[in-house]
């Protein structure tokens, strides 16, 4: 029996995985070198895993998914704290709204706002898409960094004028990876990803492309996520709307009466 | 003169002629009964695996048939169903939303299978009600109050969850808009139906409920329609099949009989029946040789008969004749009477059915998951009707020739004599 | 007595002869058709005990209907040891089972992963006999995995080409593993039969962080032991009940529906069966009847040169038995060389146009009928035989005695 579906609890991994890390180190790190040297591996690797990462964050993203069967928008509202603690609440539209998860070190709860009741949500429980997006679990999961996984290899592309300086990442022999290849484009000066291209066998299979960069919570960062599927009329688009760093979060909000609590405001 | 002597030969011997056409009788008796009783067994197994889930004939979206997404759904066009209740050779109707999702509560939850039904017209469809082990059926839904917010939970779900009749349970799942849908459910009975997938992973909603969670306001997945008689199913599929074009659909629409819904049912069933063959070829086999060894024991006897025939100026081809004849109206007499005492058992056990559980220890059957009837009703059709009387009628001719050559070809003062 | 009766069935050996084969030919038919009877019911339950996985099941309590990743046999190695000391235990075969998602660059299905020693497992069922491509976990790669050809062909992949096992561990982490495609398996068309994949017990073991883990044992029982000996047996020995407790399930319990199937088949068998005797015994009689019948004369002449009915009864029984218990041993040896043929050579279902076919879930690959001999059933229809000669010698027999000598050489009708 095919199971075919997706749920808030992919959203908590939206926290703590791909979107979530933020840039901590960012501001410590040196200016780029000169254009020509290029910068070690590990600078760049560091970048890129800690663009997101914090010891805690709040924010709003909003995404649009895009499939044949139309367009559909959610606005969503998020708290984290440290690796293991998240708490994700939808917003927009209405019909969604309150619909929450929480994510601790124990588990991993959906909070049905009609009910007014928690649902826990089995570890093991995957979907194959994320909330009719074309992320997959392997986007959102990725709790490993870069480097564990994948062996880079840094060069200078340029096209149309602009210089990129390019990572092409290709997985470690054991590495559970389904890419041949990934290849980053990143900001000649501030190592800021533009793009990312995803291989397999030799053909691009898909896109993500990272734009509109803000200042946000005190960082310089992509704050557009657009993944595209090669051949495919489906896209997937994520937008911070709001998000701060490092900001003070009371831990009572992550647990069960926080959740409540957060879901019921507004 | 032939037919006058033979008959006068058979009435003279009654003894003989009785045994002779008792054992073709008995042969196209009993052939014509097994062939009814393996049509009958092989409806129950139908019956009994498409019982609770696709029963006998399912409409659906044409694209829900080659991807069951959960959008594939569609709107049932006013007073559609009541048509197909008109119709003589549908018995029952019932329109289903299938979603899968996630129920529990805050320690537990699992992945199931939530169907939306009509509670009175699922429980006229499926033997679904005898099911119920706790608590009870979802109520009939009433016109001012389509939902109830009330769950029936297979037992395996049910015992995962650590759940009774009474208790509460939220529902998560993905709507066919891709929003998330979720509700809160109470506990309103547990059925053990006996099919696995079932059991483990059903919950039964109203359809209201259903409509709700997957954003699919008056729409549905599938019709299942139970017709009488699972080998007409494929004539009901047909005749549907227009008129389900001509209904007021938006959507190209699929009529499919449980054949083309259980592929490998339908094809176990052809396996069965080509082993069923080998079966009846071995009864028939079976009865050849009895009957064959009747003729072969009256020729023997008829030897010292034949040879005062043939003394007395009977040429061997009329006496050939005559033992053809004999042999034609045995034979004759013999599978007719068979065939009447067949049919009539046959339709006895149509009507009465055959308690297998005296065949057996076991006082219940399951088959491929579904619990089925201990009772097995005998199904006749022309064919199996005629079949064992032309086929034992040949063989017995065939045999009958074996006296007839054997009294052409007989020695006159052997035969008289009666040694061998 | 007996050596008239001896005398009287050579003196007319045509109709001995007759009789004889009658009896013969139609016993080996009946024991023909309960060989191949035993033998389809036999396949079934055969089948039903591969898909189970063995005649007993050993899990973590509570495993076999959650299917939770975190119910696992903690110390199989001492589990083994003890167990494979137990009367009835033949084999004992180890397995991880891990419900996960498999993925490639193309997409992502759920499948149920078996982890399994191959070498153990061909002696429950050799399911490398089913591949279609590539090899069934070679040493090509470090992690091979077999996947069904319906996995295979919705994560458009190829042989060699990667697949990403997503699944949880025992601890409830969710972890990810490589492995690359090293054979493809005919699918089944039931239930969950597409979703089947299968790699080495390392493998899966190294995927899932199982450690020394496993997630089932499945037990043979030696010859003799029935499943449910075997369960209790084992029940005694091995710790259940308790914290860590096990679950032992023979695979009737593990797999319930098959058994009703079985028992259903079995009583249709009867039922099949019971047409056969009738068929059988009526004709018998029928042959047996048409003789004696013709006899009465005979025991007319008989009663009238001075025997007594009693002694005419006698010597009836006495042809009539031993003309009965040779035509049972001929027919016997006759349906022993019958039956050795088809368990030999068998009888092509598929010739007749059926192709591969499952029930309930399990592969019937083998489509070919054969025969089973089972002494106990073989014995009882020769009994019924022997039973039914008697009777039909006798009813003739009983008749010829009641009636006058000279009535009965007179009597025709």
């Amino acid at each position: 029996m095919r199971w075919k579906t997706a749920f808030v609890s992919s959203l908590l991994v939206l926290c703590t995985g791909a979107l979530a890390q933020s840039p901590a180190r960012a501001q410590e790190k040196p200016a780029a070198p000169a254009a020509e040297t290029l910068p070690s591996v590990q600078e760049v690797m560091d970048k890129l895993d800690d663009l997101y990462r914090s010891t805690s964050s709040h924010g709003t993203v909003e995404m649009t998914i895009v499939n044949a069967r139309g367009t559909r928008k959610l606005t969503i509202e998020m708290w984290t704290k440290g690796e293991e603690k998240a708490l994700i609440v939808i917003r927009q539209p209405a019909r969604e709204a309150g619909t929450a998860t929480l994510k601790l070190e124990d588990g991993l709860w959906n909070y049905a706002p009609r009910a007014d009741r928690l649902i826990r949500v089995p570890s093991g429980l995957l979907s194959d898409s994320w909330m009719g997006s074309d992320f997959t679990n392997d986007d959102l999961m990725r709790e490993t960094s870069l480097e564990k996984d994948f062996t880079t290899a840094l060069s200078w592309a340029s096209e149309g004028g602009t210089k990129y300086l390019q990572a092409t990442m290709t997985p470690k022999p054991d590495a559970p990876v389904v890419w041949d290849k990934i290849v980053y484009r990143l900001t000649e000066k501030d190592w800021l990803p533009v793009d990312a291209r995803f291989y397999d066998k030799g053909k691009l299979v898909r896109t993500m492309t990272f734009s509109n960069i803000r200042d946000m919570g005190g960082r310089s960062l992509p704050t557009v996520m657009t993944l595209q599927p090669e051949n495919q009329a489906e896209s997937t688009r994520m937008e911070y709307k709001d998000l701060k760093f490092d900001v003070k979060i009371d831990d009572s909000l992550f647990s069960q009466q926080g959740l409540r609590r957060m879901a019921r405001t507004k | 003169m032939i037919g006058k002597l033979a008959f006068r030969n058979l009435s003279r011997n009654k003894w003989r002629s009785v045994l002779t056409a008792g054992g073709v009788a008995v042969a196209v008796g009993l052939m014509l009964w097994t062939m009814s009783f393996i049509n009958g067994w092989m409806n129950a197994i139908v019956q009994g695996t498409t019982a609770l889930t696709s029963l006998q004939v399912q409409i659906e979206r044409t694209d829900y048939v080659e991807d069951s997404a959960i959008y594939h759904a569609f709107s049932l066009p006013d007073a559609f169903l009541t048509t197909l209740d008109a119709r003589p050779d549908i018995i029952a109707a019932t329109p289903r939303l299938n979603l899968y999702g996630l129920i529990g509560n805050e320690d537990r939850s699992q992945v199931a299978r939530i169907i939306g039904v009509d509670p009175e017209r699922e429980a006229a469809a499926t033997p679904i009600t005898r099911a119920v082990i706790s608590g009870e059926w979802l109520a009939p839904t009433t016109n001012d109050q389509p939902s109830s917010n009330k769950v029936v939970l297979g037992e395996g779900l049910a015992r995962q969850l650590k759940v009774g009749v009474g208790d509460e349970l939220v529902v998560f799942l993905e709507a066919a808009d891709g929003s998330l849908g979720n509700d809160l459910l109470t506990v309103q009975g547990i059925v053990r139906t006996g099919n696995t997938g079932l059991d483990r992973q059903a919950a039964y909603v109203h359809l209201a409920d259903a409509q709700f969670l997957a954003a699919l306001d008056d729409q549905v997945h599938e019709i299942a329609l139970r017709t009488g008689d699972p080998s007409r199913a494929e004539a009901v599929a047909a005749a549907l099949a227009p008129s389900i074009q001509q209904a007021d659909f938006p959507e190209p629409m699929t009529v499919r009989p449980w054949q083309a819904v259980q592929p490998q049912m339908a094809e176990m069933l052809e396996v069965s029946s080509a082993a069923n063959w080998l079966l009846y070829l071995i009864i028939y086999l079976v009865a050849s040789l009895g009957i064959l060894n009747t003729q072969r024991m009256s020729a023997l006897e008829r030897r010292r008969e034949f040879g005062v025939l043939l003394a007395i100026g009977v040429t061997p081809k009329l006496l050939f004749r005559i033992v053809v004849a004999e042999t034609v109206v045995l034979g004759l007499v013999g599978a007719l009477a068979g065939t009447i005492l067949g049919v009539a058992l046959s339709l006895y056990h149509a009507s009465v059915g055959i308690n297998l559980a005296n065949f057996s220890s076991q006082t219940s059957f399951s088959y491929l998951g579904v619990s089925l009837s201990d009772r097995i009703y005998t199904a006749l059709d022309p064919i199996t009707a005629l079949q064992p009387l032309l086929v034992m009628l040949a063989v017995a001719l065939i045999c009958g020739l074996w006296p007839a050559v054997q009294s052409a070809r007989l020695n006159i003062t052997q035969a008289l004599s009666g040694r061998s | 007595m007996l050596k008239l009766a001896w005398r009287n069935l050579w003196r007319n050996y045509t109709r001995t002869f007759i009789i004889g084969s009658a009896i013969a030919f139609s016993y080996a038919m009946m024991l023909v058709s309960l060989g191949i009877n035993s033998d389809s019911h036999g396949k079934l339950r055969d089948a039903a005990e591969v898909a189970a996985g063995g005649n007993v099941l050993i899990h973590s309590e509570g495993f076999w209907e959650s299917q939770a990743s975190d119910l696992v046999l903690q110390n199989p190695t001492e589990l083994i040891d003890q167990a494979r000391a137990i009367p009835g235990v033949a084999e004992l075969i180890p397995r991880i089972l891990i419900n996960g998602l498999v993925s490639s660059s193309r997409g992502n299905e759920p499948a149920h992963i078996r982890g399994i020693l191959p070498d153990k497992e061909r002696l429950l069922s050799d399911v490398s006999t089913n591949l279609i491509a590539g090899e069934f976990l070679g040493d090509t790669y470090p992690s091979p995995i077999v996947l069904s050809q319906n996995l295979v062909e919705k994560l458009k992949i190829e042989l060699g080409d990667k697949v990403v096992l997503t699944a949880s561990t025992p601890d409830g982490e969710v972890t990810r593993a490589l492995f690359h495609l090293d054979g493809i398996i005919k699918s089944g068309v039931a239930g969950e039969a597409g979703s089947i994949a299968y790699t080495t017990l390392a493998a899966a073991s190294a995927a899932v962080q199982m450690q020394d883990r496993i997630s089932q044992i499945g037990v043979l029982a030696a010859p003799g032991f029935t499943p449910e000996m075997l369960a209790k047996n084992l029940k005694q020995t091995l710790p259940t009940g308790t914290s860590d407790a096990l679950e032992i399930l023979t695979w009737e319990q593990a797999i319930p529906e098959m058994k009703g199937l079985l028992e259903f088949d079995q009583a249709f068998g009867y039922i099949y069966l019971f047409v056969i005797f009738v068929i059988v015994l009526l004709a018998i009689a029928n042959t047996f009847l048409m003789a004696v019948m013709e006899r009465v004369r005979e025991y007319g002449l008989l009663d009238a040169i001075g025997l007594t009915p009693g002694r005419i009864g006698q010597l009836v029984v006495w042809e009539a038995a031993l003309l009965g218990a040779m035509a049972i041993v001929v027919g016997f040896v006759v349906a022993l060389i019958l039956h050795l043929i088809i368990a030999h050579v068998g009888i092509d279902l598929a010739s007749l146009g059926a192709d591969d076919v499952e029930m309930a879930g399990v592969g019937l690959s083998d489509m070919v009928i054969r025969s089973r001999f089972e002494a106990d059933r073989w014995f009882f229809g020769g009994a019924c035989v022997f039973v039914i000669v008697m009777i039909s010698a006798l009813y003739p027999a009983l008749r010829a005695m009641r009636l006058a000598p000279a009535q009965a050489m007179r009597f025709y009708e």
